[in-house]
């Protein structure tokens, strides 16, 4: 049983997710030896081959050889194992025992995905016709009594009743057709047959009148010997030529009905196999078994051996020599639809248990051999979605092992042991790990290479670890302190000998701590460090008491402590800001300062002196005026 | 005839006091105009273009900015006329000029080549 099974499986494969089944089904019945006699290679259809022959990228190894990445840590053959444990489609294997292609899994993964999505098939439509097909089924099989044809035509007409259902896709008036053609050709040949006996009837009238004429020619060919008259009479052959020409035509067709008879007979046996074959391969079973059923009505006693099908049964049996009949096909579908109905009931129980895993592969394996039948159309929308969620769950595993993004692989394998009980953690758990303890490991190398100063060997270890753990977060850690014990005092020193040689002392106080600890051992350069902190000691101070005087409105004194800092230290950037900035609110006093100070310095004791007077009167308590009156002041009187 | 003196005096008195009014003022104006007073604060931005003139006015002692035994002393006043502070060169010469703060004088300057302030005379009011 289970062998079966496993040919239907592998066999339905091959060819129902290369094609839509509606737009095959319409093909079929008006090409119906192509299926069976044009494929060289056995498959039934021409386009069911589509799929296993289509080039795929290179990009894109096969599933059964290299895996697409190499996992951290994990061997190739380990990695294509987690992920075939994941992906439910890449358990299902073609006839020789591999498993399906990646092509072909993503179709049936997306078709799959499809039908978790869609609606259960309850209504009440639906229903009825999944109950009248299984009627019309019946009614061949005996059911209602009555005699073979009037079996043949109840079942016949019902058939146009099932045609009208939209899920049936008229595949039932395809059958109706095909049976109607057989009544009507039959039809022709009974009058060819009564035609031939007619002509038989002639041709023997023919035959006994050439007899006459010929038994007329030795009657006189006897006399003539017997008599005196040596003389032979003239042949009657004249008279047989046109007898023996029509009776030649008679022959001829007679043999053309006979050989109509013959060749129709078998062209519609070979149309009926086909299509039995063709429901069966698109998986519509109650379609093949009524079809076969009408079958062994219309050609009662005849051999229900399958033809030109060679091929395709080596695909599917192998080396077996099995003889493929109407009636193993029978089987067939009748094995599939108890083993559909097994199944679906098998993963209503898995759901219930919570155990998703195996319930996503038995129903994906359902809805590979049944897709078509009421269990799986009428599964529930609430067991779908479970499914659903739990297949969307490890397409987000796949992507975390794949990019080996081991806390998120890890997130989501919690996520996931949530809501499905059979859930096998070993191999992720495993892997994740794997890839830390790896990872870490590589770093541990790495450290030791940088204490060794080798560069070359930090690198290799570095691109390890982040090979195995791209995301480690140790990774940053150690290269921050990498980065820090290798170059801090260097880089200390290079930046403050370029910030001097700037006259930045800014960059250099904003710095400090840096440079403080980098330059404490430096003779040469810590007094000049401690020189410019001073100095940036007096601006900050300066800055902040006049901030504070801005405060208070108070912008005269804010400009003067200002002014008198920017006086020792004019190269202090923000100083000069905000010189600048007091110097437009305080601008007639900074003014007075300015004019007293330009006529100091020329000379202009006395001018400058009232200048500063001036200045005093804006601001009387302005340091700068006080103490440049006294200076002035005492220079006027020479001392 | 009495009566005419009386109109006549009615008459000249008013005159009189006219008169007077009238020779006050244009000694007053004659006065003014022979003592311009110093213009403090074009002064004190150009200093030099009052150097040679004299000038006399009122001022309150404010304070002394610096002395010397042998080349006098300066000093801090404030005009009377003007909210504004001026040093003063006292040279040696002034003798008993003895200033204390806010004393009121009476001070004649004149303005020397530097631009300078420089007393020549003073009266304490």
């Amino acid at each position: 049983m289970k062998s079966i099974y496993f040919i239907l499986l592998t066999f339905i494969g091959g060819v129902i997710f290369a094609q839509d089944p509606i737009t095959s089904v319409s093909e079929v019945p008006h090409t119906p030896t192509k299926t069976n006699d044009t494929n060289p290679t056995g498959n039934p259809a021409t386009t069911e081959q589509q799929p296993s022959d289509k080039k795929i990228p290179p990009a894109i190894p096969q599933q059964s050889g290299q895996s697409l990445f190499p996992l951290g840590g994990i061997s190739s053959a380990d990695s294509s194992a987690i992920l075939n444990m994941l992906n439910s489609q890449s358990n299902l294997t073609d006839l020789t025992g591999k498993k399906v292609d990646e092509a072909q899994q993503r179709l049936i993964r997306s078709r799959f995905e499809k039908y978790l999505n869609t609606p259960p098939a309850t209504s009440a439509e639906d229903i009825a016709y999944n109950q009248l097909l299984i009627d019309i089924s019946q009614r061949l099989a005996g059911k209602g009594g009555g005699s073979d044809n009037e079996r043949t035509i109840d079942a016949w007409r019902m058939l146009f009743d099932a045609e009208n259902y939209p899920m049936d896709d008229n595949l039932c008036r395809t059958i109706a057709d095909k049976v109607v053609n057989f009544w009507q050709t039959t039809r022709k040949i009974e009058k060819l047959l009564l035609q031939n006996e007619a002509l038989e009837k002639d041709r023997t009238k023919k035959e006994a009148g050439i007899r006459i004429i010929s038994n007329m020619d030795r009657r006189d060919f006897i006399d003539m010997m017997r008599g005196k008259d040596a003389t032979p009479p003239p042949s009657r052959d004249y008279e047989m030529d046109p007898i023996k020409k029509r009776i030649a035509e008679t022959e001829a067709k007679i043999q053309e009905n006979k050989s109509y008879e013959a060749t129709s007979r078998v062209n519609q046996k070979l149309d009926f196999q086909s299509l039995i074959v063709q429901f069966f391969i698109q998986r519509r079973y109650y379609h093949a078994m009524i079809t076969n059923d009408f079958y062994r009505y219309l050609f009662a006693a005849e051999d229900g051996k399958i033809e030109g099908v060679d091929a395709l049964k080596g695909e599917v049996f192998g080396g077996i020599d099995i003889k493929l009949t109407t009636a193993s096909i029978d089987a067939l579908c009748k094995e599939a639809i108890n083993d559909t109905e097994r199944s679906v009931e098998a993963v209503k129980y898995l759901v219930s248990r919570g155990e998703l895993h195996s319930a996503t592969q038995r129903l994906m394996e359902a809805f590979f051999i049944g897709e078509n039948l009421a269990p799986i159309k009428t599964f529930p929308m609430d067991a779908k979605r479970e499914i659903m969620r739990y297949m969307r769950d490890t397409d987000k595993l796949i992507n975390a092992v794949k990019v080996k993004h081991v806390e998120r692989a890890e997130e989501i394998l919690k996520e996931i042991l949530t809501y499905v009980k059979d859930f096998d953690t070993g191999q992720i758990e495993a892997f994740i790990e794997t890839s830390r303890q790896l990872s870490n490991l590589a770093l541990q190398r790495a450290l030791v290479s940088a204490q060794s100063k080798n560069q070359q060997g930090v690198e290799t270890a570095l691109k390890e670890a982040v090979e195995f753990w791209p995301t480690n977060p140790e990774i940053q850690k150690f290269l921050k302190t990498m980065v820090s014990r290798l170059d801090i005092r260097d880089v200390a020193v290079g930046d403050f000998d370029r910030l001097l040689g700037q006259k930045d002392y800014r960059g250099i106080f904003n710095d400090r701590f840096r440079f403080a600890a980098a330059l404490a051992t430096d003779d040469s350069r810590n007094g000049k460090f401690l020189e410019i902190m001073k100095q940036m000691e007096i601006i900050e101070t300066a800055i902040s008491q006049a901030k504070e005087l801005v405060c208070q409105r108070n912008d005269f004194a804010a400009w003067e402590i200002v002014e008198k800092v920017y006086r020792q230290f004019p190269e202090d950037s923000n100083l000069n800001k905000m010189r600048s900035d007091l110097t437009v609110n305080a601008s007639q006093f900074a003014s007075a300062i300015a004019n007293a100070e330009r006529a100091a310095q020329s000379g202009k004791l006395w001018p400058a002196l009232l200048l500063y007077i001036k200045a005093k009167e804006i601001y009387p308590f302005s340091t700068i005026a006080n103490d440049e009156i006294t200076i002035i002041a005492k220079k006027l009187l020479g001392e | 005839m009495k009566e005419k003196k009386v109109i006549i005096i009615f008459i000249a008195i008013p005159l009189i006091a006219i008169l007077f009014a009238l020779s006050f003022i244009l000694i007053r104006n004659n006065s003014t105009s022979m003592e311009v007073s110093l213009p403090f604060d074009n002064y004190i931005d150009y200093p030099l273009s009052y150097a040679g003139n004299s000038y006399s006015f009122a001022a309150s002692i404010i304070s002394q900015l610096a002395y010397s035994d042998t080349r006098g002393r300066i000093i801090l006043v404030n005009p009377k006329t003007a909210n504004i502070q001026l040093p003063i060169y006292v040279p040696p010469t002034i003798k008993n000029f003895n200033p204390q703060v806010n004393q009121v004088y009476i001070l004649s300057i004149s303005i020397d080549s530097e631009g300078k302030l420089v007393l020549t005379d003073f009266k304490k009011i």
